[in-house]
């Protein structure tokens, strides 16, 4: 008989989500969903207010990539106001941008995913966290510690808050950057240079233990989205974007925020409360594609800075096309970090980067305004309407992990196909169907994790729904 | 020169969950920010335990609804292995102290709890009658506690330039002689 099996919640993720998992009579994996549980109203609830406040706004969606959304919400406002912000403003926000994706991939990678990585996918789940890895692997988590704190502190000297700050407005940020917090800023640097080339050189001696993993953890073809500068390099603040098909063929290229919409659609399911993204020149479900680090790196042709450069060069080489499998998510993930720690170098050593002109100023010069920044996670949209008070009339955000929903269930089952047995359910089987998930480390917008044991139950139930088996992990 | 860190846990729009906020604005008008940091944080992080390995003493302060509203708990804490069942929200002190102790090899000398009993944490902007009653006795507390570490501090400092500078008068001396 076929059988239905329920894992609620998942674990070590931002957000609330569930899986179903359904099995045919003889006990193979047929079909998987996942299913995101959470409403929060944001694009409702802004309606009336005025299009200034909603970097803000935008902001409380999320504590972890809540600069994404104040950058995006802020790039909208400015097509509202039809400015362009002073080249010393575009620097600082970028330098806001990277500290963000740093801070925010290393709690991917290291709190959330490397207990996996480095205590084993079936390690004990009461140790498989970060303060389980800070017992066995002090040093590891040491260096995942000092990055994310490293990211945190550049947002906390430059915007006077860790998160959520009132730094970044319409127009360009609050204040200029002082000669003493550029000091301070460089003094750190050192340090996340060596934490995360300590990171790197642990993935990859590590990775070749999880080829079953690599093989099977959404590894399939399919159309890559990302941001690139002018030159076709990896940006993830101010580019345009780039489509690529399964053989690296660009469908499309040179994409602002207002012709998003033109090239994207959105279709719903009826398990998810998320939608789901896809070229609406191949349809839906054809023209889902992925977002996020793996992407990033697929779309681009280069990085423009040389330690990571000279990783991205050697990450490539594993084939000649785009990468599918969404394991090297967490290779990209550090390639990434590194990026970023020498970008944020390079651009506080430019004498610019202490101009006190950081500002533009203007009203209501447009009826709508669209803004597109690269979250952590991937590509973000923003489109606000407004009347002509400048009162928001309609929101419509588009956010990164959405971009991901297709290739997240589809991930989900082929994962669950290779990994679990319906007739004997086993925890390592439950977090290898999470594993994959964290791959894509999904921002399900409401911060929840535990260290080891969140209360939790996986059901195996028949088709009349009498519970065969389970298993409980206690609280 | 040794320092004090006093980190304070809350959310500010939870009512007396802004307690410790409350007692971190009147502690920030006590002490120079160059002997005594003050960290307002709205739950305990892995990333505190960076902080507390740089100083020899903390003090945590949080709300409570574990002892009567708008009473106060002051008592000594130290470094224990964290506990399995714990949701990050809730990470201990005693946990962060574990934490620091086995990633840095280093425990302040002194670490204190302050709770001060909640009345209600629903969602509101405000402190009830109790707790902002409460707020002076805390700020208190903690101010008469630090300032004994800083005078402790001073009066070490004095000692060892004290002792540094002894054997240079010893040499003046002689060769005067």
């Amino acid at each position: 008989m076929s059988q239905t099996i329920l894992i609620d919640p998942v674990t070590r993720l931002e957000g609330h989500a569930k899986v179903t998992l359904k099995a045919s009579d003889s006990g193979e994996i047929e079909e998987a969903q996942l299913h995101i549980t959470q409403i929060r109203g944001f694009e409702k609830f802004s309606e009336g207010r005025p299009f200034y406040e909603m970097p803000m706004l935008m902001a409380r969606i999320c504590g972890i990539c809540s600069m994404s959304h104040l950058l995006a919400g802020a790039k909208a406002a400015e097509g509202v106001m039809a400015v362009k912000i002073p080249p010393t403003a575009t620097k600082l926000r970028k330098i806001a941008n990277l500290a963000q994706a740093i801070q925010s991939h290393a709690l991917s990678f290291f709190y959330l995913s490397s207990p996996d990585l480095l205590l084993g996918m079936d390690s004990p789940v009461e140790k498989r966290h970060i303060l389980g890895l800070a017992e066995s692997h002090p040093e590891i988590a040491k260096a995942g510690i000092q990055l994310r704190s490293f990211g945190q502190s550049i947002l906390e000297i430059m915007g006077s808050k860790r998160i959520h700050t009132g730094w970044i407005i319409p127009g360009g940020v609050t204040e200029a950057l002082t000669d003493k917090k550029r000091d301070q800023l460089l003094s750190m640097i050192l340090q996340a240079y060596a934490n995360v080339k300590a990171a790197l050189d642990l993935y990859k001696r590590i990775a070749p233990n999880f080829k079953e993993e690599i093989d099977h953890f959404a590894n399939f073809p399919g159309l890559f989205l990302g941001m690139v500068n002018q030159e076709g390099g990896l940006e993830l603040t101010d580019g345009t974007l780039k489509l690529i098909d399964p053989q690296g063929n660009i469908l499309i290229e040179r994409i602002e925020a207002p012709d998003y919409e033109a090239h994207f659609a959105e279709a719903v399911e009826p398990f998810s409360y998320m939608k789901f993204p896809y070229y609406r020149k191949l349809g839906y479900p054809t023209g889902s594609f992925r977002v996020g680090p793996l992407a990033r790196l697929n779309v681009a042709s280069r990085i423009d800075t040389p330690l990571a450069q000279a990783e991205f060069k050697e990450f490539k080489q594993m084939c000649p096309g785009p990468i599918f499998g969404s394991f090297h998510y967490h290779h990209a993930r550090l390639i990434e970090i590194l990026y970023g720690v020498e970008a944020i170098e390079r651009l506080l050593n430019e004498e610019e980067i202490l101009s006190t002109h950081v500002r533009a100023y203007a009203g209501v010069n447009s009826r709508e305004g669209m803004g597109i920044v690269e979250a952590p996670r991937g590509t973000l949209y923003h489109h606000y309407t407004v009347n002509q008070h400048g009162q928001i009339e309609a929101v419509n955000l588009i956010v990164a992990t959405e971009h991901n929903n297709d290739a997240l269930n589809k991930g989900i089952l082929q994962t669950a196909k290779r990994f679990v047995h319906s007739n004997h359910l086993e925890e390592g089987m439950l977090n290898r169907v999470e594993a994959v998930i964290r791959t894509f480390d999904p921002c399900l917008s409401c911060s929840t994790h535990a260290f080891g044991q969140m209360p939790m139950i996986i059901e195996l139930q028949a088709a009349n729904g009498e519970r065969l088996d389970h298993i409980r992990r206690k609280p | 020169m040794k320092r004090v860190l006093v980190l304070c846990c809350g959310n500010p729009i939870r009512g007396d969950d802004a307690a410790a906020w409350k007692i971190a604005e009147n502690l920030e008008l006590l002490f120079p920010l160059s002997r005594v940091e003050i960290v307002v944080t709205q739950q305990w992080l892995p990333e505190l335990a960076e902080r507390i390995r740089l100083f020899d003493a903390v003090f945590f302060i949080d709300a409570s609804v574990e002892i009567a509203p708008g009473s106060i708990s002051f008592f000594d804490i130290h470094p224990k292995p964290y506990n399995p069942g714990s949701l990050s929200h809730v990470l201990s002190p005693c946990s962060l102290l574990g934490l620091a102790e086995n990633l840095y090899e280093t425990k302040p000398v002194k670490a204190k709890m302050l709770a001060i009993g909640a009345l209600s944490l629903r969602l509101y902007e405000g402190l009830s009658d109790l707790v902002q009653d409460a707020v002076p006795e805390a700020v208190d507390l903690l101010r008469r506690e630090i300032e004994k570490l800083l005078l402790i501090e001073q009066e070490e400092g004095d000692s060892t330039l004290a002792a540094q500078a002894t054997p240079l008068l010893s040499s003046r001396t002689n060769s005067a002689s």
